[in-house]
């Protein structure tokens, strides 16, 4: 029997009684043994550090996975054999915090993608999933927040001409959506004339009669309406809906649930359906080709965005405020027509009108007057 | 490999038998750099890093804490937290926010559905309170290691969640009473439950010895109070706010157009409600924290571990000056200073604890107790922490 000098304190990770040992290297393992009994063996390189290894301290080891077995080196000459055999384990800590840093940087990066694709991908493959009950629970609310207390415009007349448009509109469409079209008074502060269309959830239309007594022909309106044909046609509308229960969730996971207290907001819908410049040239484009095979002159819609923006620059004028943001500014939170994001001068530039020919006219003279009256 | 097989009486062994225990703090450099790295990392990640950084925190103060000269291993990793709390996510929270906005989707946002459903949620979140502190408390003992051994808490957290809410129904029906009596109930189940090894620590005692002293500090914060609002009303009734009136008039009614003036005098307003709450809640933490000094102490020395009792030297003074110290520092510092509090509240905690009679280590083996794979996901969910 070999007696050895004891350089090392060691734990078993069965009982918590000190055992005085003897450590050494030998090739890539770390043998640990204690004067007449068995060795323990600790292959080099998968020891890690505990606590230590600077000048000064004790060096602290434990094999990798082992939940419970301890050795202490004191400073000194066992030490800083080990160290030089695996010089690896004082840069363990380096390798543990960079690993902490990219797992939480990767699922920062994960969430912003995530994130991304709720409001840039998904929405548009998700909206077609909604429940209608849930569809419709959103769009009686914001009816009711673009609607208010307007009146309804339904004179027979009037109906039976806007009726006949979107017939003419709906025969160019390939696979027309279902949906409703209603007319309502509806009022801006001071008393002004709102001149807008909304395309909201569940295929539901509504018109301004603003819009309508704004509109120079029959063709115009017959753009707008085919311009928010393709908002509905492309769901965009369940879209915005999509979108505004993903970020909820997203702001959950962040905030752990205390997001859940604007569950499904009005106004986050409002905030989301400001469409994207791809969602409003998607529905432009729409609307052109509809027009095209329904054989409606194009160029209405072109018109109706021309008139618009001189009847703007004219208005502004009077008010003295003629900068280009003050149109933006002046119509309603929730543009459709007028979304923020495309020029309304770009649209019209991207509209071209149809190479020659005529086209037969959508409503008579007659027709057209009663659709101006639908509201008296 | 074969096992180590080490005799129990081997030569070459320190003397085995009962030893004297002594815990000591020894701080060691590098909590700085902890400190403004973790602050960095977490402004970056958008606080996602916070789970190693509470990690590298734990490792640093738990190794400065010495028993008989052995420091004290934290062995937790920041992965064990980050997936605690992605699986609280994933199966507690974010379906219960599918259920709210299906409901508020399908009702309507204002409905009656949506209103008993959040409070249901709400009422859930309460009853898990204890749940969380007690399995918090668990992955942390599981993940403190001494001379190669483990701490456990292999008791019922589902019972301790149930005297946690029963203490938190109390409270407000007795006008504070049966704290003194629910705390020492919840210390109880704690301790007994809470093993080094496989040996238990053990709490017995009565909540008799903590009445005085909370009567003192009850009628104490009761005389406050009535100071507080006599001081309000005699200053009303002698018209010191009367100049300010018009101001608060003309706030209620219009809060567009006012003037700088007139802000002026709202934020000085503001200002004095808001030191005069400051006030308030520093005279009410001063008393009570002659109750708090009170009860840590009772409690150390209902405790025993093995054949060692345990002795803890609060004091109220203490406390306030522990408490003040750790809010100047997080204010001052903006927050990156929270390792360092963290580390104030050990060293307190470390520095006045002693421990009486002797253990025999040598006899303590391995806890059996299962290793939790995570831990801590619906403490940090809830928002909760637990020393």
């Amino acid at each position: 029997m070999v007696t050895q000098q004891h350089n090392a304190e060691f734990f078993d990770g069965k009982s918590a009684m000190a055992r005085l040992v003897h450590a050494r290297v030998v090739g890539d393992t770390l043998v640990i043994s204690q004067a007449g009994t068995v060795d323990v063996q600790w292959p080099l390189n998968s020891v890690e550090l505990v606590s230590g290894g600077k000048p000064g301290q004790a060096l602290r080891l434990k094999l990798h996975g082992d939940h419970g077995s301890r050795l202490t080196l004191p400073e000194g000459n066992a030490a800083d054999v080990v160290i030089a055999a695996a010089p690896a384990i004082l840069t363990g800590h380096k390798r543990r915090f960079w690993k902490g840093v990219g797992i939480s940087v990767a699922v920062v990066f994960a969430l912003g993608v995530a994130g991304y694709a709720t409001l840039a991908v998904a929405p548009q493959a998700l909206a077609r999933f909604i429940p209608d009950e849930v569809v419709n629970s959103f769009a009686d609310g914001l009816e009711k927040s673009v609607i208010k207390s307007s009146k309804r415009c339904d004179a027979p007349a009037g109906l039976d001409a806007i009726n006949k448009i979107a017939r003419r509109i709906v025969s160019g469409a390939e696979d027309p959506p279902t949906f409703s079209l209603r007319v309502f008074d509806i009022r801006q502060a001071g008393n002004k004339k709102l001149v807008n269309a909304f395309a909201l959830p569940g295929g539901r239309m509504v018109f301004s009669a603003g819009l309508i007594e704004n509109a120079g022909s029959a063709d115009e309106v017959a753009g707008v309406l085919a311009h928010e044909l393709g908002h509905v046609a492309l769901r965009h509308p369940e879209a915005a809906i999509v979108r505004v229960y993903g970020l909820q969730m997203l702001l959950s996971l962040f905030t752990a649930g205390q997001g859940a207290d604007s569950l499904g907001s009005i106004a986050g819908v409002i905030a989301v359906l400001r469409y994207s410049r791809e969602a409003e040239a998607e529905a432009d484009a729409y609307a052109v080709e509809v027009m095209e095979k329904a054989n409606v002159d194009p160029k209405g819609l072109r018109n109706f965005f021309a008139r618009l923006i001189k009847k703007n620059t004219s208005t502004a004028g009077e008010a003295k405020a003629d900068d280009s943001t003050s149109f933006r500014k002046r119509i309603e939170p929730l543009t459709d027509l007028f979304s923020t994001h495309p020029g309304t001068d770009d649209r019209i530039a991207r509209l071209v009108p149809r190479p020659g020919g005529t086209e037969p006219a959508i409503l008579s003279d007659a027709e057209w007057r009663a659709l101006k009256a639908i509201c008296k | 490999m074969s096992p180590p097989m080490f005799g129990q009486q081997s030569a070459g062994n320190p003397p085995a038998g009962p030893e004297p225990v002594r815990i000591d703090y020894v701080a060691h450099p590098g909590l700085g750099g902890i400190a403004i790295s973790n602050f960095f990392l977490n402004l970056i990640t958008l606080s996602f890093y916070r789970f190693w950084a509470k990690t590298r925190v734990r490792r640093h103060i738990w190794s400065s804490v010495q028993v008989n000269g052995e420091p004290v291993e934290y062995t937790g990793t920041g992965k064990e937290l980050f997936f605690g709390f992605i699986v609280i996510m994933a199966l507690v929270f974010l379906p219960l926010t599918l259920i709210g906005v299906g409901l508020a989707a399908y009702f309507g946002p204002e409905s009656a559905a949506v209103v008993a459903f959040q409070m249901i949620f709400a009422l859930a979140l309460i009853t898990l309170y204890g749940f969380a502190i007690y399995r918090a408390r668990r992955y942390r003992l599981s993940r403190t290691v001494w001379r190669g051994i483990r701490g456990a808490l292999p008791g019922s957290a589902m019972s301790y969640s149930g005297k946690y809410f029963g203490s938190l129904l109390l409270a407000p029906m007795t006008l504070g009473w049966s704290t003194p009596a629910m705390n020492l109930i919840l210390a109880e189940q704690l301790t007994n439950d809470m093993r080094f090894g496989n040996v238990p620590f053990s709490f017995s005692g009565r909540s008799g010895p903590l009445y005085a002293r909370y009567a003192m500090c009850w009628f104490g914060s009761l005389l406050a109070l009535l100071i507080v609002i006599m001081l309000a009303v005699w200053l009303f009734a002698s018209g010191a706010f009367d100049g300010l009136k018009p101001v608060f008039d003309a706030m209620v009614s219009d809060n567009q157009a006012s003037g700088s003036g007139d802000t002026a005098a709202g934020l000085a307003i503001f200002g004095g409600i808001v030191f005069a709450y400051l006030f308030y809640v520093a005279v009410k933490s001063t008393i009570w924290s002659f109750y708090t000094a009170r009860e840590l102490n009772v409690f150390a020395q209902y405790t025993r571990f093995s054949g060692a009792g345990f002795e803890f030297n609060a004091t109220a003074w203490s406390l306030i000056t522990l408490w003040l110290g750790n809010m100047a520092l997080i204010i001052l510092t903006l927050g990156i200073a929270q390792p360092f509090v963290e580390q104030r509240v050990m060293r307190y905690f470390v520095e006045r604890l002693s421990v009486n009679g002797a253990v025999d280590f040598a006899a303590i083996e391995q806890s059996k107790a299962r290793l939790d794979k995570r831990g801590e996901g619906l403490i940090d969910a809830l928002d909760l922490d637990a020393f």
